[in-house]
């Protein structure tokens, strides 16, 4: 069978990580027969996040030996992105039909989220702040962005899934204002 | 403290309840009643902040806040919403049909009995139509919401073939609604 590059990427309940876990099947190529393994997080405007903190290549190296449960904590992330995130394999022994690369837009949502959950927490405190219409306005628009991001996310519109994360943050900084 | 299976059946509930809400508020927009989209915007947004808190909140003392407005708001759909999302303490006692997949839109079917060109015949016990098939169905029987046990009359419901076998036949010029989600 040839070999199929996939992974996953999960975001916990610490806005500033990312997880992202290799999860290909190495029973049909061995781990031993890669050169390289490595990791491009795209932002939108083409800029790629830096790991470790004050790597100077494109790349993270998501090295075999480095991370033997094929799994990466990247910490750092300093707001919500919609990211493309390529893993690239390098095979010394190239499988005809296998796939070494895997690009996919993940949108990071997770400071949303937050945000999202304390104002739903003002809420329950409070239900009638839901009079006002700035709370309720404010609120709605936060809640339209992220699951604007997330579905643009699904399509693979990194650009989109971007700005609406952006739109979104705009609202939080506001947050005192709105909420 | 909420446990974890509370806020997995508070989820289950708040998602069939904006399906019932905003059914209603179709209704209440055509006949000019009431508008209630803010109502049903916010139980849609906060159970979407629970949705997100549960791998990691449940048991803290703000998500309970959280969960508990959550409950508060599909309240008025609670009896109806358990007994579509099978929850295990509402009016149906056991398993309901889930769809292993969402097959499409919902929507309601409306049939007299016996009525010319209806597809039920005057005393017969059975209807079968294949949107019904992978469905979960709401069925009312002259504004009375049959159930499997407890009621005048009962159902069955093959969610493969879409036959819904009644415990007696219907009668002349009774009306069926099916609803199906």
């Amino acid at each position: 069978m040839p070999f199929v590059a996939n992974y996953t990427v999960a975001q916990g309940l610490d806005c500033s990580q990312l997880i992202i876990t290799d999860t290909s099947s190495y029973s049909t190529e061995a781990k031993v027969t890669f050169t390289y393994r490595r990791l491009y997080l795209y932002k939108a405007d083409g800029t790629t996040i830096k790991f470790p903190a004050g790597s100077t290549t494109d790349y993270i190296n998501f090295s075999f030996a480095g991370y033997p449960t094929d799994q990466i904590t990247i910490t750092g992330i300093d707001q919500d992105y919609g990211l493309r995130v390529v893993m690239e394999l390098n095979s010394s022994a190239p499988q005809p039909g296998s796939i070494y690369s895997k690009s996919s837009v993940v949108g990071l949502t997770c400071y949303t989220n937050t945000a999202l959950y304390g104002v739903a927490q003002v809420a329950a405190v409070n239900p009638a702040r839901l009079e006002d219409p700035v709370f309720y306005e404010s609120w709605s628009e936060l809640q339209t962005e992220r699951d604007s991001a997330v579905m643009a996310a699904t399509y693979g519109d990194q650009l989109a899934c971007d700005a609406s994360l952006k739109r979104a943050k705009n609202i939080i900084n506001q947050s005192a204002l709105r909420f | 403290m909420l446990s974890n299976s509370t806020i997995t059946d508070y989820i289950k509930l708040a998602d069939v309840s904006v399906f019932l809400g905003m059914d209603e508020f179709q209704k209440k927009r055509y006949y000019k009643w009431v508008d209630e989209t803010k109502k049903i915007r916010v139980l849609y947004m906060v159970n979407e902040v629970v949705r997100w808190g549960q791998p990691y909140l449940v048991g803290t003392q703000g998500f309970d806040l959280v969960g508990n407005y959550l409950y508060t708001l599909f309240g008025q759909w609670i009896l109806r919403a358990t007994q579509i999302a099978g929850t295990g303490s509402g009016l149906v006692v056991g398993t309901p049909v889930i769809p292993s997949t969402t097959p499409g839109a919902a929507g309601t079917l409306t049939i007299v009995v016996g009525s010319v060109g209806s597809a039920i015949p005057a005393n017969s016990n059975t209807y079968t139509n294949v949107l019904l098939a992978n469905r979960t169905i709401i069925v009312v029987l002259d504004n009375l919401v049959l159930q499997t046990v407890g009621t005048p009359v009962t159902y069955i419901f093959n969610n493969v073939t879409g036959t819904i076998t009644f415990s007696a036949p219907l009668s002349l010029n009774q009306v069926l609604t099916v609803i199906y989600i």
